[in-house]
Parts: C-alpha cells; structure tokens; sequence
C-alpha cells in the first residue's frame, strides 16, 4: 500500500516539523508538473467539499489555497500516491479550524447586529447559469438532487460529514479516508455507515414534503 | 491506492449523490475556476521557490561544525605550546644564573616581588653597612 503508518504519522499536523527532510533538493520540472496536474484535478472537487461544510464560497477558497500551498511547500516531494489523502487531511484540518474560528466569533460577536450574518446567505454559484454540460432536464435533476443533498448535509455531524465527502463524493478508499481524517478504519467506517443512514432518512423525508 | 470510482459496492444512494456532486463541480462558474487556478498557480510558485541551500540547512551543519573542529585543531596545533620567557633567553648566555623558570608573566603575576626597597629597607642597609665596616668586610 501507501506506508499509511508513515502517513499517519506524518500528516498528524497541518505543518509537520521536518517534513521537509525528506525531499529532495529542488522540485524538479517533472514534478511539479505532476503536482500541477494533481491540483488541478482535485482543486474543484476540493473547493465543493469545503463549500458543503463551510457553506461560504469565500472561506471554500481560502482553505482550499492554504491546503495547496501547504501541499506544495511540505509535502511536494513526497510521492505523488500520498498526495490525495494527505490534500484531503490538510483540507478539513484547514476547515475545522475555521469552523473553531467562527464558533469562537459567533460566541463573543453573536450580540453584534448583522454578527449573525453566515455563509448561508451567500450567493450560490451553483444557481449561476451552468456551462454546457449535461442536459437540461438531466441537469435539473443533478442540481435537485444536490440541493437536497447539501440539505441534508448540513444536519450530519462534522466527522460524519467528512466520512461521507471523502468516502462517497470524493471516492477515497476506507485507508485513504482514514489517512485524511486522522483516525481508524474501523472509524471511518462506524461514521460513514451512520452519514449514510442519517442522509437517507433527511432526504427521503425532504422528497416526501416536496411530494405532498 | 485510490482512485476516483471506488470498486466498493455502492448503493443507488451513494450512486445518486456521486452524480449529483459531479455534476455541481462540472457546473463550477467561470470566476471561481479562475480563483482555484489562481490559487494553484501561487502554490506551485511557493513550490518552485524553495531555496535548496536553505531547504537542506541540515545537511549544511554537520560539515560546518567539522570545519569549526578542524580550524579550532589547526590553530591549537601551530600555536607555541608555552610562551618564550625572558629566562629562557638570559641563561642562553653562558654563566648566568638566573632562575630559568621566571618568564615575565610570572614576574608579572607575583605582585610583590616587584615592590621598590621601601625606606626602612634603605635604614637597614645603611645599618648593615656601618657595623660590617669595622669588622673588615667589605
């Protein structure tokens, strides 16, 4: 596999002490056009998982930034197999303490008028006009289901949120999401299982008041 | 290791919301796939600038400490063992007898020794004089 007990233990921070020591001198062309082809391939898929949790496009993109730059400035030669679920762990390192910030914020600020102002009420990109892609009444049905699904989303609890990103929408392995939340197989499967119980029951109860 | 469909079983469910999330990230507006890669780009830029000498630091400072040592070693070896005293060169001439081991920093150090004859010095050598007078020594 990957040395996922080297992993763990080395992407147990956000910026781990001399990960540097293992690189080699110098990124080399080919490598970092590796690393280029790897962030552009994950870049958006990363900025939706961080949206769908931090439910502001702004804060999406400044973690998504960070866990880029850190990825490249620490991790850059490492090989590129670890990349993903060493992204990914950067990324909700990056989302939790941002979550934290804003709870911290929200606590000491919330009395403040206007303080209880969230990203819920940002602009959605998703309702901007698409490009070309899929049909329209396919598209309709796409971007229902996501909306529901995002919904739905918002009730689950932090970890089985990451569980259920990492393992369903982003098609990470069980090792590779463990990698990337920083715990047990047996954890991200316990929390998974139970995301996947808890967005069946909401959206089926969403479909059923649409319905009627 | 990983890759971007899962040959794990999955259910119409996790199917479905796949689809969907695909679908919402295809649909990514022109502005913020600017930003993303505007954001890539000053991360391969933060790649890319890496200083190599000050990436491996580390492996710079065994070698200067070995340099360091090795100066240290040379200086320790071409330096005189002990300095050249005053002696040393008095009792090259021959029938001097000077104590060999008196170079000027003991000199220096025993404070006493270079005290002047005080008056009272003076007295008893004035006395010592007039009674040896008599005697016939001389």
């Amino acid at each position: 596999m990957l040395g996922l007990a080297s992993l763990q233990a080395s992407a147990a921070g956000q910026c781990l002490p001399g990960a540097r020591h293992d690189e080699e001198d110098g990124l080399e062309a080919a490598n970092l056009r590796e690393l280029d082809r790897f962030l552009a391939g994950v870049e958006r898929r990363a900025f939706r998982i961080a949206r769908l949790a931090l439910r502001d496009a702004d804060d999406a993109h400044d973690v998504v930034q960070g866990a880029m730059l850190r990825l490249a400035q620490n991790y850059a030669g490492r090989p590129a197999a670890e990349w993903r679920p060493l992204f990914f762990r950067i990324l909700y390192n990056g989302i939790r303490d941002l979550q934290r910030r804003h709870g911290v914020r929200r606590r000491f600020l919330g009395w403040l008028p206007g303080a209880g102002r969230d990203g819920d009420d940002a602009e959605d990109v998703f309702e901007q006009v698409p490009d070309p892609g899929p049909e329209p009444l396919q598209q309709l049905t796409a971007a229902e289901t996501m909306r529901q699904l995002e919904q739905a989303l918002r009730s689950l609890p932090a970890r089985q949120l990451e569980a259920f990103s990492l393992r369903c929408l982003e098609g990470l392995d069980v090792a590779a999401t463990a990698v990337a939340m920083g715990c047990s197989e047996g954890s991200v499967k316990t929390h998974y299982f139970r995301a996947l119980q808890a967005l069946r029951i909401e959206m089926d109860g969403a479909r059923a008041e649409e319905q009627a | 290791m990983t890759s971007h469909r899962e040959q794990h079983d999955v259910s119409a469910f996790e199917r479905q919301s796949r689809e969907a999330f695909d679908d919402s990230v295809v649909q990514l507006d022109a502005a913020t796939l600017s930003r993303l890669n505007q954001s890539r780009q000053r991360a391969l830029a933060a790649a890319r600038g890496r200083s190599p000498l000050a990436q491996r630091w580390w492996t710079w400072a065994p070698a200067g400490a070995i340099a360091a040592a090795a100066l240290v070693a040379v200086l320790l070896v071409r330096a005189p063992s002990a300095p050249e005293s005053v002696a040393t060169r008095v009792t090259d001439t021959p029938g001097a007898t000077v104590d060999a081991t008196l170079d000027p920093l003991t000199v220096l150090a025993a404070g006493d020794d270079l005290e002047l004859a005080t008056e009272a010095d003076l007295d008893f050598y004035a006395w010592v004089e007039l009674e040896t007078a008599g005697d016939g020594v001389t």
